[in-house]
């Protein structure tokens, strides 16, 4: 037997493809499916909400079921007096929204922390912060909190939320099951969030519009409605700026200018603060 | 913040692979060309040389050889959707040429005429083996039998 | 000791034989060692700590395999085959085995 030397041709193992392009493709493939993905499975998740009364959303998250309340809450006396005027304050501003949303009850509870927040959570229950409590001037400004915490739940937006991030995970958990963490997992885990922080995006503004217009309807003016977003414009650093694309609000600056506007078209004087609340707003926070 | 991580690993991976890649298949060519009149075979019957003693002895070579992160990651995707998964190809041609290339090396040394039942063993080296998508690296072994020519025999018929 | 892979050694006759050797080591690959493997992860390329760690590794079990065959008296392996298995996290398993045989030298 005669052995002839001869090398075979390259490209017969290895496909001769520009990585890039298979790169490009399956990037873009992977995060235009997980983008109609999570908006499909959002919408239906935004739809079943519909189905759940609100009187059961109020048992599920009562005190004694599942609802937990994430932060230390003041009991002095001052505490609960303010507590007091704050539930006073949102059930006037409940009447002044209308016979639609006559279904819902509200649940108030101020955390006792420094930094200016506000949380609507499931159930009717909303969170205010002693730091915002002392951010705002008048109750009007304090108002316009409120009644934008009440407007996610006239929305349901607190359950659509947990629907979404349900949905999702479940989505994300059918593909990779339950094993460990990779770079993939995280990867497409940021992209099905970022694609739900648009809905949370539109959530917010939808807010703020809603409760401008309620402002309107309970003190005849919108007044103060920007307080707390000038608050926070102020105390914001360029550091502490998130992009737009990322983060879970408008731009304080886009919500100002429309809050403004509203403001303008509706001139009228503010009410002070009760000088109990400044007061007790003032004293120290469980943080430092 | 993550995803700028992940855009600096894929550019690493990407340029370094790529380069580790070209210049691996350049120098594979080149050494493949200065062995090639050694023929390695599968076969398992030693040829028939009457005149000469034949001396048989084992030869390996191996290696192990890494994926970059820009391969795995687009491979990794591809795994969600199924079919070719191109990304790999080179890798496994790379290590297998290699390891080959090296046993030939060693055969060349003991001044062997031809390679015999050659085998090729390749194993994944990954750190954690139950994971799934790990393929981190492989390794081949490339095993055979090399025959060179002895001494002449006194008896020849 | 002569080894092949071939079912007999060419040019000699097998005489006598005494069944399977078998050789085997397990190894572990080492903290620093994978921290660089765990680099070159992002950038390819050959491991060359690894390359040598399982060559090495190899040629401890083929040594294995050498002294049951030399404990048996034979002075050849033939059909020697080799196999690689990963039996634990980062621990692999390299296994050499063949027919001891004695030739006519």
């Amino acid at each position: 037997m005669r052995y002839t030397p001869t090398q075979p041709p390259e490209g017969i193992n290895v496909t001769d493809e520009h990585p890039l392009k298979s790169f490009f493709i399956l990037t873009a493939g992977t995060i235009g499916v997980i983008i109609v993905v999570v908006i499909i499975l959002g919408l239906a998740a935004d739809h079943l909400v519909k189905y759940i009364p609100i009187d059961y959303e109020q048992e599920l998250f009562s005190k004694d079921g599942l609802y937990i309340m994430p932060f230390t809450v003041d009991e002095s006396d001052q505490g609960i007096k303010s507590l007091q005027y704050l539930q006073t304050l949102v059930d006037d501003l409940h009447t002044s929204a209308g016979k639609d949303f006559v279904e819902h009850k509200f649940q108030l509870a101020i955390a006792n922390e420094a930094q200016a927040n506000a949380f609507a959570m499931p159930g009717g229950h909303i969170v205010i912060t002693k730091g915002l409590l002392a951010s705002v001037e008048s109750e009007n400004g304090l108002s316009m909190i409120l009644a934008h915490e009440m407007a996610h739940h006239y929305k349901r937006d607190p359950l659509r939320s947990m629907g979404r991030s349900i949905v999702v995970s479940i989505f994300l958990l059918a593909i990779f099951g339950a094993d460990g963490s990779n770079i993939l997992q995280s990867f497409l885990g940021n992209t099905a969030a970022i694609t739900n922080l648009s809905f949370s995006r539109q959530q917010e503004s939808d807010a703020d519009k809603f409760a401008s217009e309620l402002l309107v309807k309970f003190y005849g003016h919108a007044s103060g409605a920007t307080e707390f977003f000038q608050y926070i414009k102020n105390t914001e650093t360029e550091l502490t700026e998130i992009p737009n694309f990322l983060s879970t609000h408008p731009s304080t600056e886009g919500r100002i200018n429309f809050l403004l506007k509203h403001e303008q078209q509706n001139p009228g004087e503010k009410k002070p603060l009760p000088v109990f609340l400044r007061e007790y707003a003032h004293t120290k926070s469980a943080d430092k | 913040m993550e995803i700028i991580v992940l855009v600096v690993l894929l550019m690493l991976g990407y340029f370094f692979g790529q380069y580790a890649e070209k210049k691996h298949f350049k120098s594979i060519i080149e050494r493949e060309k200065l062995l090639l009149k050694l023929p390695v075979v599968t076969m398992r019957t030693p040829p028939a040389i009457h005149q000469h003693e034949l001396k048989a002895e084992l030869v390996t070579g191996n290696t192990v050889i890494s994926i970059d992160f820009f391969k795995k990651f687009v491979a990794s995707l591809k795994m969600l959707f199924g079919g070719k998964v191109t990304q790999y190809e080179s890798l496994l041609d790379r290590a297998r040429r290699e390891a080959l290339l090296r046993m030939k090396e060693q055969a060349k040394l003991n001044n062997a005429f031809v390679v015999m039942n050659t085998r090729v063993e390749t194993a994944s080296i990954s750190k954690n083996s139950n994971q799934r998508n790990s393929v981190g690296a492989v390794e081949v072994l490339a095993y055979g039998t090399a025959i060179s020519i002895g001494n002449k025999l006194e008896n020849t018929k | 000791m002569l080894l092949t892979n071939l079912e007999q050694v060419p040019g000699r006759k097998i005489i006598q034989h005494f069944g399977l050797v078998q050789g085997n080591t397990i190894r572990a690959k080492h903290v620093g060692k994978d921290f660089l493997a765990g680099l070159k992860n992002i950038f390819g390329g050959e491991l060359s700590a690894y390359t040598e760690l399982l060559a090495e590794s190899r040629k401890e079990a083929t040594d294995r395999m050498v002294q049951q065959a030399q404990s048996m008296g034979a002075n050849a392996i033939v059909n020697v085959r080799y196999s690689t298995s990963s039996v634990a996290q980062g621990a692999a398993e390299l296994y050499a085995y063949g027919t001891a045989v004695k030739i006519d030298l």
